[in-house]
Order: structure tokens, then C-alpha cells, then sequence
């Protein structure tokens, strides 16, 4: 047996026993990463001072590090990892492209524009969220609305997001060059992305949406594995591919929008989360739960990385999301070269 | 009788180009049929109408004597299995879990694996030949392995009509034969109707009960392979001189070029 069935109340499932063992492996690296996340800082905390803040008897300095600076900002990690992860994974499935990510449909590109453009209106930083949201929205339902033919074809949405990214990125700059020091910096969060600092409120916002996307998506896992099909097989199987192919795409935007409202675009993780789990798990695309996990995970390093520096060397999460992503996109480029040469 | 797939004045135009031109044909039930015609006659286009995938410019399409229109993307799916000539499958994925993906319009993402499905996919593996096959990855396959998991895929679909395609296009001759052999059993067995896309119409006179002619989107001959296979339509359909001699082994007429 490779895999496993389950049936009961009408309900059927089969999970193959080698993707149960990923997840579960998965599930557990992310959960003692998240764990070690709270001993990890320039504050010294034992395991003892964790039990105290649980149980609430422990001097206010420590659980003001525990509670409203350590665990918002593990549960901001996990929370965009896991929705990058899942985006990135939807993404490529349905482009059927592992180089597609949400930075090809013009989403992070336009979120960093928006940013950047309401800090040059309004001369602060008071509406940047809201800012980068629209902007990659706009970006994405641009890219969206170019690229469709009776349809989305996934050629087409590749070319137009590299054309918009491009276009964008270009006046991205020219913004920056308009900005005094002060707001360049608050900017450069949005270019990046950064985990420093997220309060509860931010970190909420993102764990409420994550409740109501997370379970859609999963839901999603069967649909888009078809319609990821050539189109006429995908109909000819009984499936109306472009109401759903819409369905993937404002799935994923909603996604990436909800982890780049709470951490500026984290470059390459919704590119690597998918090759990776695939790797790993040697199920066809689809993996949604694997690919998320290994988000979650890609985001924790990401961020254990970046507070192991010295404080005077301190640099944004975005920065090692990016050392992580380089490789693994030549090693894909590499792959893909070596496939079609075949 | 009713036939269970049929067009009337079928036309079809990309812009002002003229790719299927009031085409009339019924598929009959329980038979095989086989569609062939010179490149760009029309021939995948036909298929395409028929099973819904493209949407004509005119006329009407049947199925068991009901417009195809009105029913839900589903419900035709759970009446006609298509297998497009070029598939090619996700990486990574599995010949079992291929064959599961015909059980598409009968599931939901709840009930992705009932005890219906394992049967009938295990019932579609067997009658493929790939039984013992079905946790190879299907990059790992040979051509015709390969296609016969492709076949299992539409069988599991369980549909009575299927359309196929050019379901032998880069196999060998041997594969060919294979792939042939193995839809006319299944059809027999299972009492299917089908239609089929094939190039060579030696193999069409062999494996088909009917031949279906097309030549620059219009239907010039519809009938068994003896009035089809002449040599003043082999001259209309593909403009080729030719000699056409009994085949010894089917007692159907095989065409040698000039």
C-alpha cells in the first residue's frame, strides 16, 4: 500500500503515505523552529521563564519580551510563511511554470509602488499598508486584464507581468529618489520586507484572514489540480476552467496581499516553497499543505537568520528570504534547461 | 434510433477562415468510428464541436437527440470521454493517479476516492494491460504504456461514448496496432461508441466500422470502409493515385500508394 484511504460519511479521501510523512516532518521542523524562535533574541530566556509568563506570575519586562515582541512576531512569521507558501504554490500550478510566483503577476511590485507612492503623497508612512494593498491589486488586475484572450493563457500572463514589473519598478525608483532619508528608510520595507516588530493588531489581522483563506485553498487543492491539466482535458473531465482559473488567481492575490500588508513583499518565498516541497514530497503539483509548511519554514529561518547578527548588522528578514531564493531559482533554471534539452 | 452524438449543419469559422462548413453526421451507436481527411481538413475541430470543447458558429449538436448546450459542463462530461492528441501530465505523477483523474465529473473535493472510484479505476488499470503498474511514475513509461494509461484515464471516466484524438501518434507500428486492438475489445466489451482521429487510413479500414471523410472542413464520405475506400475518393479526398488491394488478414481494402 502506498497510500491511505479514508471513507466514512460519504466523505473519501486518499493520501499517499509518503506525503503524510513530509507534512507530518514538515509540521514538526516549523513548530520547533517557532518554539526555539522564543529563546532567540538579545534578551537571555529560559525555558523556566516561559512557564512563568504562561502562568502569569513572571516580572513584567520578561513577558512584555514574551508576549508583545517574541510571539507576534513567530506568529507573524508563520502566518505570512504559510500564506506565501500557499500562493506561490497555486500560482505555479496554475501558470504550470515553477518560475511563476505572485512576483510574476506584478503583485509585490505593485505593492512596493503603492507603498511607496502614498509615502511621496501623504509625506508619511500613515496609509503604506493600504497603499502597498491597492497597489498590488491594481498591479495584479492589470496584469490580469492584458493578458486575457477568451481566457487566461499562461504564456501571456508571464509576458504581461514581466512587462508591468519591469514598468513599475522603474517608477518605484524614480519615487525614491524624491523621498528624504527618513521616509527612504520606512520605504525600504516595502521593497523588501521586514518582520521587525509586528504588533499583535498586525499580527491578528493576518491569522483572521488566514482563518477565512487557509480553508478555501485547501478546499481549492482538487479543483486546481485538474484545470492545471491541458485546458481540453481539463473541460472534457467536466471542469469550467476559466471560472476557476479566476477562483486560483483572486485565491492567491488575497494571500499574497494579506502577507504583504503585514511585512512589506518577502522576496522568493512564494517562489521556492513550491520546488522545494516537490522535491520532497515527489507528489505531482498540486501540494498545497506541503508547500505552505515549507513557507512557514523558509520565513522562520528567514528570521532566526536576521536576528543572529549583531544588532549594528541587523538586516530586514526580505534579505535572507532573497539568499534562500537565489539558489533555488538558478537550481529550477537549471533544471528546466536540462528537461527541455531532453 | 437515436444516435447518441450527432451534429446538424455544423460550420465553423475562425474569423472569415471557414473551418468546418455544414457538416451532418450522427456517430452510430455501438460502433466505431474513424475520422480521417487530409492536415487541416477540419478533423480535430469536428471532435472538438462535438464534445463541446469549442463553440460553433452554427448549427446544432445532439446528444441522445438533446441539445448538447443545455447541459451543465459535468453532465457532459459524465457522457463523453476526449482524449487529445498531445497530453502531457504533470511532473511527479503517477499512473493510479492519473486514471483517478477520469473519475473528475463524478467526485467532489470531498469524495475524491470512494469505493466506486477504487473499483472502477482499478477495473480501467486491468483493462489497459497496466495493473501491475499503477505506482510508476508515468515519465517512467514507454510510449505505448503510457498512452494505454491515458486510455484507462477515459475508460474510468466511464462514459459511453469516446473520442480519441490520433490516439496512436508517435508509436510505433507494433504500439500502434496495440493501441488499436485494445480500443476495438474495449469497445466490443463495454459496447462503447467511439470516434477516432486517424492519420493512416489503412488502420482506419481495419479498426473502424465506419470512415468518416472530411477534406477542407466539409464531410465528403460517411460509410464503411469498402464504399469509402475507392480509388476516385482516395483520388477527391487526398489527391493520391493509388492501387487498393484486400488486406489478407481483415478482408478490409488497403491502399498502396502510386
Amino acid at each position: 500500500m502506498t497510500a491511505l484511504t479514508l471513507r466514512g460519511f460519504g466523505l473519501s479521501a486518499r493520501l499517499p503515505w509518503r506525503l503524510i510523512a513530509v507534512n507530518a516532518f514538515l509540521m514538526v521542523c516549523v513548530l520547533t523552529l517557532a518554539g526555539l524562535g522564543l529563546f532567540r533574541g538579545a534578551y537571555p530566556i529560559t525555558s523556566q521563564d516561559i512557564w512563568t509568563t504562561i502562568t502569569g506570575d513572571s516580572d513584567p519586562i520578561l513577558s512584555m519580551i514574551v508576549l508583545e515582541y517574541r510571539l507576534p512576531r513567530l506568529a507573524t512569521a508563520l502566518g505570512v510563511g504559510l500564506a506565501l507558501g500557499l500562493a506561490g504554490e497555486m500560482i505555479q500550478t496554475l501558470l504550470r511554470n515553477p518560475l511563476a510566483s505572485p512576483d510574476i503577476i506584478g503583485f509585490s511590485a505593485g505593492a512596493s509602488g503603492g507603498a511607496v507612492l502614498s509615502i511621496v503623497l501623504l509625506g508619511s508612512t500613515a496609509m503604506v499598508a493600504p497603499g502597498a494593498l491597492v497597489g498590488g491589486l491594481l498591479a495584479a488586475s492589470l496584469v490580469l486584464a492584458l493578458s486575457w484572450r477568451r481566457g487566461v493563457s499562461p504564456g501571456q500572463l508571464i509576458l504581461t507581468g514581466i512587462g508591468i514589473i519591469l514598468t513599475l519598478g522603474v517608477m518605484t525608483d524614480l519615487m525614491m529618489t524624491r523621498l528624504d532619508t527618513t521616509s527612504a528608510a520606512d520605504a525600504v520595507k516595502w521593497l523588501v520586507g521586514s518582520l521587525a516588530a509586528p504588533t499583535w493588531q498586525e499580527a491578528g489581522l493576518l491569522w483572521v484572514g488566514l482563518a477565512l483563506l487557509v480553508p478555501l485553498a485547501l478546499l481549492h487543492q482538487f479543483t486546481l489540480s485538474r484545470t492545471a491539466l491541458e485546458e481540453d482535458l481539463a473541460v472534457s473531465l467536466g471542469m469550467r476552467v476559466t471560472r476557476w482559473r479566476v477562483m486560483t488567481l483572486l485565491l492567491a492575490v488575497s494571500l499574497v496581499a494579506l502577507a504583504v500588508a503585514t511585512t512589506g513583499p518577502l522576496p522568493f518565498v512564494a517562489f521556492v516553497a513550491g520546488p522545494i516541497a516537490h522535491g520532497l514530497n515527489g507528489a505531482p503539483r498540486p501540494s498545497l499543505v506541503t508547500a505552505a509548511l515549507v513557507g512557514a519554514f523558509v520565513v522562520l529561518c528567514a528570521d532566526a537568520a536576521s536576528q543572529s547578527l549583531p544588532a549594528a548588522l541587523a538586516l530586514p528578514a526580505g534579505v535572507f528570504t532573497a539568499l534562500v531564493g537565489a539558489p533555488v531559482l538558478l537550481t529550477v533554471l537549471l533544471m528546466s534547461a536540462k528537461r527541455d534539452r531532453l | 434510433m437515436t444516435p447518441p452524438l450527432s451534429c446538424e449543419n455544423l460550420s465553423l469559422s475562425f474569423g472569415v477562415k471557414p473551418v468546418l462548413t455544414d457538416v451532418t453526421v450522427a456517430l452510430p451507436r455501438g460502433q466505431i468510428s474513424a475520422i480521417v481527411g487530409p492536415n487541416a481538413s477540419g478533423k480535430t475541430s469536428l471532435l472538438r464541436c462535438l464534445s463541446r470543447l469549442q463553440t460553433r458558429t452554427n448549427g446544432r449538436v445532439l446528444l441522445d437527440g438533446a441539445p448538447i448546450d443545455s447541459l451543465k459542463t459535468r453532465d457532459v462530461a459524465r457522457r463523453i470521454a476526449l482524449l487529445p492528441q498531445t497530453t502531457t501530465a504533470p511532473a511527479g505523477m503517477r499512473v493510479q493517479e492519473l486514471v483517478l483523474h477520469g473519475r473528475t465529473p463524478h467526485q467532489s473535493p470531498f469524495r475524491q476516492w470512494s469505493a466506486e472510484d477504487e473499483a472502477l479505476v482499478t477495473d480501467a488499470l486491468a483493462a489497459v494491460g497496466l495493473a501491475d503498474q499503477s505506482d510508476r511514475l508515468l515519465s517512467d513509461l514507454s510510449g505505448g504504456q503510457r498512452q494505454r494509461a491515458w486510455i484507462a484515464m477515459v475508460l474510468a471516466q466511464d462514459t459511453d461514448i469516446l473520442l480519441l484524438d490520433e490516439p496512436t501518434t508517435y508509436l510505433d507500428l507494433p504500439h500502434q496496432r496495440d493501441v488499436l486492438t485494445l480500443v476495438q475489445q474495449l469497445q466490443k466489451e463495454r459496447g462503447l461508441t467511439v470516434a477516432m482521429i486517424l492519420h493512416d487510413i489503412n488502420l482506419a479500414a481495419r479498426y473502424a466500422d465506419r470512415i468518416m471523410a472530411l477534406k477542407d472542413g466539409r464531410l465528403l464520405h460517411n460509410g464503411p470502409p469498402a464504399e469509402v475506400i475507392t480509388l476516385e475518393t482516395m483520388q477527391q479526398i487526398y489527391g493520391l493515385d493509388c492501387s487498393i488491394l484486400t488486406d489478407p488478414h481483415s478482408g478490409k481494402p488497403h491502399i498502396i500508394p502510386k
